[in-house]
């Protein structure tokens, strides 16, 4: 079973799966749609050229590295001061 | 006084009988006041769609029928580093029903995907929403995905510590969210499809259908896991004879 794309004028209007290859127009639908085998389009996603697009691509989120000891004492003025009086320095 | 003609078929050979059941009461069998054929209560059949599409022909006789339908479910989105699931396909029958597809599940702080319904129904519920991650990072810790949406029909994929995102169990369920071995978050869940319900009791000859298949889960990167499938929409069909 593999999931494809039913395309009409350039846009993905549904992802439906199938044994193999569907007609075209696929069965139940009317002339103009296709369907193109895909796993990673969506519907509203836009195909031309044999590539799909996502023309709202989503928002990258980066999170932030976590922190060592180290960093978190520097950070802390308070912190740092315990460690060096912990130290003698 | 209006009177009861019974009437045989100078086509057929067999046999109708009538007779009484085993009873000591009296009973009145009212006939009623339409032209027609008398159905037999409680005869149905049930047609069932998991995937394509194509045109569902309505039985010879069929009275009436009561179209249940779920959209696809979303797919559940990989750990931080990875990506996105995608969402699910729509679920439709004939030219006014439409069991909407399932968002899907997104990486990052913000993974709650949307939830969505369907249109045309007597009755039209929104898919159950993916969870979002839960966050049990620490700097040496692991995160856990979101567990995907339950549909009308079940529950949706699991997320599991240390485990790629399950794939949606029920129809139209949301794939379950990977989990991230690393200091990151891992991936929201996918939302199930939504639900629609529909009696028709003035039935057409054929009605196109596709049922929506499930979204692709968010594929795995570093230290993310990969996030689980939606599962594919459903489409049953009871018919009333």
């Amino acid at each position: 079973m593999n999931k494809y794309a039913i395309i009409k004028d350039g846009v993905v209007v549904n992802v439906i799966e199938y044994e193999s290859q569907p007609s075209t127009p696929p069965a139940g639908f009317e002339d103009g749609y296709v369907a193109i085998q895909t796993n990673v389009a969506s519907i509203g996603w836009t195909y031309a050229n044999g590539q799909f697009t996502n023309p709202n691509p989503p928002e990258v989120v980066e999170m932030p590295a976590p922190k060592s000891l180290t960093d978190l004492i520097l950070e802390s003025p308070t912190e740092l001061a315990k460690l060096k009086q912990a130290l003698g320095i | 006084m209006s009177a009861i003609s019974l009437k045989g078929n100078a086509s057929g050979t067999g046999t109708l009988s009538i007779s009484a059941p085993n009873t000591n009461s009296n009973f009145t069998l009212t006939l009623p006041t339409v032209t027609g054929t008398i159905s037999i209560a409680g005869l149905t059949t049930v047609q069932v769609f998991t995937s394509g599409s194509g045109t569902y022909t309505t039985p010879a006789n069929v009275k009436a029928i009561w179209v249940r339908m779920v959209g696809g479910g979303g797919g559940g989105a990989a750990g931080n580093t990875g990506s996105n699931g995608s969402s699910g396909g729509n679920t439709t029958f004939g030219a006014s029903l439409t069991a909407t597809g399932g968002s899907a599940g997104r990486t990052g702080t913000n993974s709650l995907g949307t939830i969505v319904s369907g249109t045309g129904g007597d009755i039209n519920l929104f898919g159950g929403q993916g969870a979002s991650t839960t966050n049990t990072y620490n700097g040496s810790g692991y995160s856990i995905g979101g567990v995907g949406g339950s549909s009308a029909f079940g529950g949706g994929g699991s997320g599991l510590y240390q485990t790629a995102g399950s794939v949606g169990a029920a129809a139209g369920s949301g794939g379950g969210g990977g989990a991230d071995t690393g200091a990151q978050l891992g991936g929201g869940g996918g939302c199930a499809g939504g639900y629609v319900e529909k009696t028709i009791t003035s039935v057409d000859a054929t009605y196109a259908y596709a049922v929506g298949a499930g979204g692709t889960g968010g594929a795995a990167a570093a230290t993310a896991l990969a996030g689980g499938a939606g599962r594919a929409g459903i489409i049953i069909v009871t018919e009333y004879y």
